[in-house]
């Protein structure tokens, strides 16, 4: 009930300033169409490139730019109160410092969904680079998938997080978290433009599940095995984040306490 | 004059001091990595396509290091004024100028590293990969087009702070005045239609930054006239007079 009325108290805040989002999506708007510049100058002249047409590329670059954007955590919050002795007293509170953070996300989620992925969905869509599912099953399949994966993102950044403990400008821990995701998770490239070496390599990693993954079942890519391996995985990742995120924590909280 | 750059010295060295107190040298890494992701995504698409629009990956990692080396030394003179000052008002009581005030309060070192070491970085590889010649004269200019490519950047940020401090808005001007044009430009202009390309020499002169002084290391023309390459100093200094012109207007009104 408690988080219930943490995620309330956030969706409020979020659609305070309605202008403020203009920008912001005007913001997203102009990154997003600098990317389709560059796969259109790269494509100018050919029918496809690394296997993928150019609405494929607009629809992934987009999806993806946009899901990165609204699937963020304020990471550097934790450290900050760590640093102003702040943090303490979340230890006071009738609910765990964990679930808060998640249940903000989950707001972030979906105002960002309203605010931001819809009205991007639409513009693509007008464009006419839209490209739909693969199947009916598989944009079923690909909601199911695309939502263990954000919960998987979270759980990763939760846990680069809690670095905060330890480490005051987590900022500089962000920035090469990000630019990491970027690439290697096919966020802003799909993997069809890595070599297959490395590609094998990230598959093991849980970067591939949190949004390639998804979006190899959107383009029905995927066998039904490999769904079924990749759903298996994506909650394995996320099972061992979980436990990995609860020690550490664990570890960070007994710091402070044991602090002079 | 001794003695403001003594003072100028002393400041900077104030802060390196201040700064380096903690050697968060992650810092500088982590600038240095975030920013180079671009260049790794470019390695990546290039590799799928061989060239874009017939320049392959060196010559577009030569407009990426012209635009960081040129970042990280206008970090060092002009950091005061990239970020928004909400109070401006205590400059007004010291004796010396308000600009002045600024550029001597802050310095971001490991800032200045990261960018600086990535342009170097970059400049090494292309100028292998594209084997280009460094005479003399093309040292010379490629020093020259970089403090023009400074003093464009510079500008810019004096009329964002400007704006910010006259105009009370939630406007992003440091995004539609500097960081969007900057991302624009990041890869060689020619790739747009002859309107964007004209836009970005003559009215936001932001080819002057990365794309003519990358021609004029690489010797191409690319259906522009040569005299553009050796453009960038001037254009740099009469817009950094037109930009402090802007400034002086604007301390006028908001005293006012």
């Amino acid at each position: 009930m408690i988080y219930l009325l943490i995620f309330k108290r956030r969706c409020a805040e979020k659609i305070k300033n309605p202008g403020r989002y203009f920008f912001d999506l005007m913001d997203l708007w102009l990154y997003i169409f600098f990317f389709w510049l560059l796969y259109g100058f790269a494509m100018e002249g050919r029918e496809n490139l690394a296997g993928m047409t150019f609405p494929c590329l607009a629809t992934y670059v987009t999806m993806g730019y946009v899901w990165f954007d609204i699937t963020r955590i304020n990471g550097t919050k934790l450290a900050n109160k760590v640093y102003k002795d702040k943090f303490l007293f979340e230890f006071l509170k009738p609910y765990s410092y964990r679930g808060k953070v998640f249940s903000e996300a989950a707001a972030d989620l979906l105002a960002g969904l309203v605010i931001r992925f819809l009205p991007t969905l639409l513009a693509l869509f007008l464009t006419g680079n839209f490209v739909p599912p693969a199947s009916g099953m598989g944009a079923l399949l690909f909601a199911a998938s695309l939502l263990l994966g954000t919960v998987l993102w979270w759980n990763m950044d939760f846990l680069l997080q809690l670095i905060g403990f330890w480490y005051m400008t987590m900022y500089s821990v962000f920035y090469v978290a990000y630019a990491v995701y970027e690439v290697f998770a096919g966020v802003l490239l799909p993997y069809a433009f890595l070599p297959d070496c490395l590609t094998a390599v990230l598959k093991c990693t849980p970067l591939y599940y949190t949004f390639a993954f998804p979006m190899d079942i959107y383009f029905g890519k995927l066998s039904a095995g490999q769904i079924a391996g990749g759903f298996l995985l994506q909650m394995l990742f996320t099972v061992l984040l979980i436990f990995l995120g609860k020690v550490v924590f664990e570890r960070g909280k007994h710091r402070l306490q044991t602090a002079d | 004059m001794g003695k403001q750059l003594q003072l100028w010295l002393f400041s900077k060295k104030f802060i390196w001091k201040s700064r380096m107190e903690n050697r968060d040298i992650f810092r500088a890494l982590s600038i240095f990595i975030r920013d180079s992701s671009g260049a790794v995504l470019l390695f990546f698409l290039t590799r799928a396509c061989a060239t874009i629009k017939g320049w392959n990956f060196y010559e577009i990692l030569l407009c990426l290091a012209h635009q960081a080396i040129s970042y990280g030394i206008l970090l060092i003179f002009f950091t005061g004024i990239r970020d928004y000052w909400r109070d401006v008002d205590k400059y007004f009581l010291k004796p010396a100028g308000v600009l002045w005030q600024m550029l001597l309060e802050r310095m971001d070192w490991y800032a200045f590293f990261g960018h600086f070491c990535r342009g170097i970085l970059f400049l090494v590889i292309a100028c292998v990969g594209c084997k280009v010649e460094f005479t003399a004269v093309k040292g010379i200019f490629f020093v020259l087009n970089l403090a023009g490519g400074v003093l464009i950047q510079a500008a810019f940020w004096v009329i964002i702070q400007t704006l910010n401090m006259v105009i009370k808005t939630n406007i992003y001007w440091k995004k539609i005045l500097y960081f969007f044009p900057r991302t624009f430009t990041e890869i060689p202009i020619s790739w747009f239609p002859a309107s964007v390309v004209n836009f970005f020499t003559f009215i936001m002169p932001w080819g002057f930054v990365c794309f003519y002084p990358t021609l004029q290391l690489l010797g191409r023309n690319e259906g522009m006239p040569e005299v553009l390459w050796y453009l960038a100093l001037p254009v740099g200094i009469v817009w950094y007079l037109l930009a402090y012109g802007i400034w002086r207007l604007g301390l006028y009104f908001y005293r006012k």
